[in-house]
């Protein structure tokens, strides 16, 4: 997390260089084209939002990155290496992390488990992994819980778990999906603020989220996806005024009036 | 509490280190029972408990470790403590050949596979006839005292023999649990999709388990043919043999670390004494009351035996 803090300070910078290239990525299964010639840059420290109405394939799209689903088109590069078809633990080494729409907590384990999980990703050692997951749990202001069982967790108290889980692995880039989904508003705060301080750290993100005051308010640059096709890019502004989003989003007859 | 643990363990370990001393032929054969199914549910707690991987044919390895022994002792002249590394060795192989493809897929492939594959054995060894000596079996031609061999008069060795093994495989486990691979594991039983995105290589690290298993199976196979010089198809590999496996672990406490040792206890305990008071009254009413038994365990301790103790235990220090 440390060894990249720096590359935050030219942010803003549209120059910046690229993390992850998708390069006309696309999903069948079987006559259904769920992801159709995608294209997109992500930049090193930015957070990038991905919305669209449902069924629009921000999920799987998302899952095509994080090496649950295998593009049948397409590629992804990613530090200049090609990481399309390759497994997720593949993926997670070369420092992809992720979190998941529906919680996957490991519920049997405790709180200080799950972490220490994400943790030995770079190390063997059962009690650097120990302490290195107390630090991440102590950011996120859960190591007060840090010996309970992962499923007796309020619900946003296991979706920041998930979360410490996956920046325990030290990624580069955070993939986030649907975070905020089922959280008070006071919940969806606290972790909006974490994603930023996570960001300012150096973390590039991609988030995919539904309740646009959150998506608009977090990302520098939003992807508008619908019916699997790309529709729109752009800063928050750009995109809410784009008349092809608005369509998207609210039906045809509204636009045309 | 671990300080009262350790203690507990050291005064279990001298009680059963002095039991032959003090006890009937009779009762040190129902422990050198006890002692081999709780070496056969720790090493399948390691694939089925610890990795929540429902490995339903652990009589394929069992019967590998036994026939490996007793033909090659009785066909070859090779010395049956050579015999049950060989026999370890074949079943890591099989291990390899069920769990490579099965692995891969997600669902129950591979319970089935391991099902099917001990299957497969039983009819193989019950075929070839002048190989395994078919339905017949193999008898292990008896040598008297013999060490080397792996025989010995009494049953004292074997008791030795039998303590020993448990107690490396309860260390083995422990080292497991401690481990990264024990957490990998834990990980994996929880949620697969889950600890793959943490990068867990989830086919590796199961192989790893399912071999493990395989191996330490494979020598408990060796020490039952060595203590009761028999062996035939439907012992080795039939599917009684892996039901009990699974009975024992989930009696105990499946993924717990004493929970097969607990489960062994509990349940060879069982049969003798249901046997014992019922066995010569009305044919199979033994079988009947075990089974009772049985379901009313697993009913009412969803955790096994072992989570009994953890609750009376709460009680106790809570005082």
């Amino acid at each position: 997390m440390n060894g990249i803090a720096y590359e935050k300070s030219d942010s803003g910078n549209r120059g910046r260089d690229v993390l992850l290239e998708v390069r006309e990525l696309g999903i069948r299964f079987g006559g259904l084209k769920a992801v159709d010639n995608v294209s997109f840059r992500i930049n090193r420290g930015e957070i990038v939002g991905i919305i669209g109405p449902n069924g629009a394939g921000k999920s799987t799209t998302f899952n095509m990155l994080a090496g649950a689903l295998t593009p049948t088109s397409g590629k992804v590069v990613y530090e200049g290496r090609e990481i399309q078809g390759k497994s997720p633990w593949e993926i997670c080494k070369m420092g992809i992390s992720r979190t998941f729409q529906k919680i996957k907590v490991f519920g049997d384990m405790t709180v200080l488990e799950n972490a220490m999980v994400g943790a030995l990703l770079h190390t063997s050692r059962v009690p650097a992994a120990r302490e290195k997951a107390m630090e991440v749990l102590e950011q996120l202001g859960l190591h007060k819980v840090s010996g309970f069982k992962a499923k007796n967790l309020t619900l946003a108290d296991r979706k920041k778990l998930e979360l410490a889980r996956a920046l325990c692995n030290d990624p580069k880039l955070l993939l986030i999906d649907e975070m905020m989904c089922g959280l008070t508003q006071a919940e969806t705060k606290d972790i909006m603020d974490l994603l930023i301080r996570l960001n300012k750290q150096g973390i590039t993100m991609i988030v995919v989220e539904h309740i646009m005051a959150v998506i608009m308010k977090l990302s520098e640059r939003l992807i508008v996806l619908d019916h699997g096709e790309l529709i729109a890019e752009g800063t928050p502004e750009e995109v809410g005024r784009n008349e092809k989003v608005i369509k998207a989003y609210l039906g045809g007859h509204y636009a045309a009036s | 509490m671990k300080h009262r643990n350790a203690i507990f363990l050291a005064v279990l370990l001298v009680l059963f280190l002095m039991l032959p001393w003090f006890t009937s032929n009779y009762i040190l054969g129902v422990v050198i029972r006890i002692f081999m199914f709780a070496a056969l549910a720790l090493a399948w707690n390691i694939i089925g408990g610890f990795g929540g991987q429902l490995a339903f044919g652990n009589a394929s390895f069992f019967g590998i470790g036994a026939y490996a022994a007793a033909i090659g002792f009785s066909t070859y002249s090779i010395s049956p403590w050579i015999g049950m590394l060989i026999g370890g060795v074949l079943a890591v192989i099989l291990s390899l050949i069920i769990g490579y493809p099965s692995f891969r897929l997600r669902g129950i492939y591979f319970s089935l596979c391991t099902f099917a594959f001990s299957l497969i054995l039983e009819v193989l060894a019950r075929h070839y006839i002048s190989f395994t000596g078919g339905d017949m079996g193999i008898s292990v031609p008896l040598l008297g005292n013999a060490p080397a061999q792996f025989q010995f008069e009494s049953g004292v060795p074997f008791y030795y023999i039998g303590l020993l093994m448990v107690i490396l495989y309860v260390a083995v486990c422990r080292w497991i649990q401690v481990s990264k691979f024990g957490y990998y594991l834990s990980a994996l039983r929880n949620d697969q999709e889950a600890a793959e995105a943490l990068g867990i290589p989830s086919p590796r690290i199961k192989m790893y388990a399912f071999m493990i298993n395989a191996f330490l199976t494979a020598l408990v196979g060796t020490f039952y043919v060595q203590y009761t010089l028999f062996i035939d198809p439907q012992t080795a590999f039939g599917m009684n043999m892996s039901v009990q496996i699974l009975l024992v672990a989930i009696a105990g406490g499946v993924g717990h670390l004493w929970g097969p040792v607990v489960g062994a206890f509990t349940l060879v305990t069982l049969g003798e004494i249901t046997n014992y008071y019922l066995g010569a009254s009305i044919p199979g009413i033994d079988l009947i009351v075990y089974a009772i038994f049985l379901i009313i365990i697993v009913k009412a301790l969803p955790n096994g035996m072992v989570g009994l103790f953890q609750q009376a235990n709460r009680l106790f220090s809570r005082g």
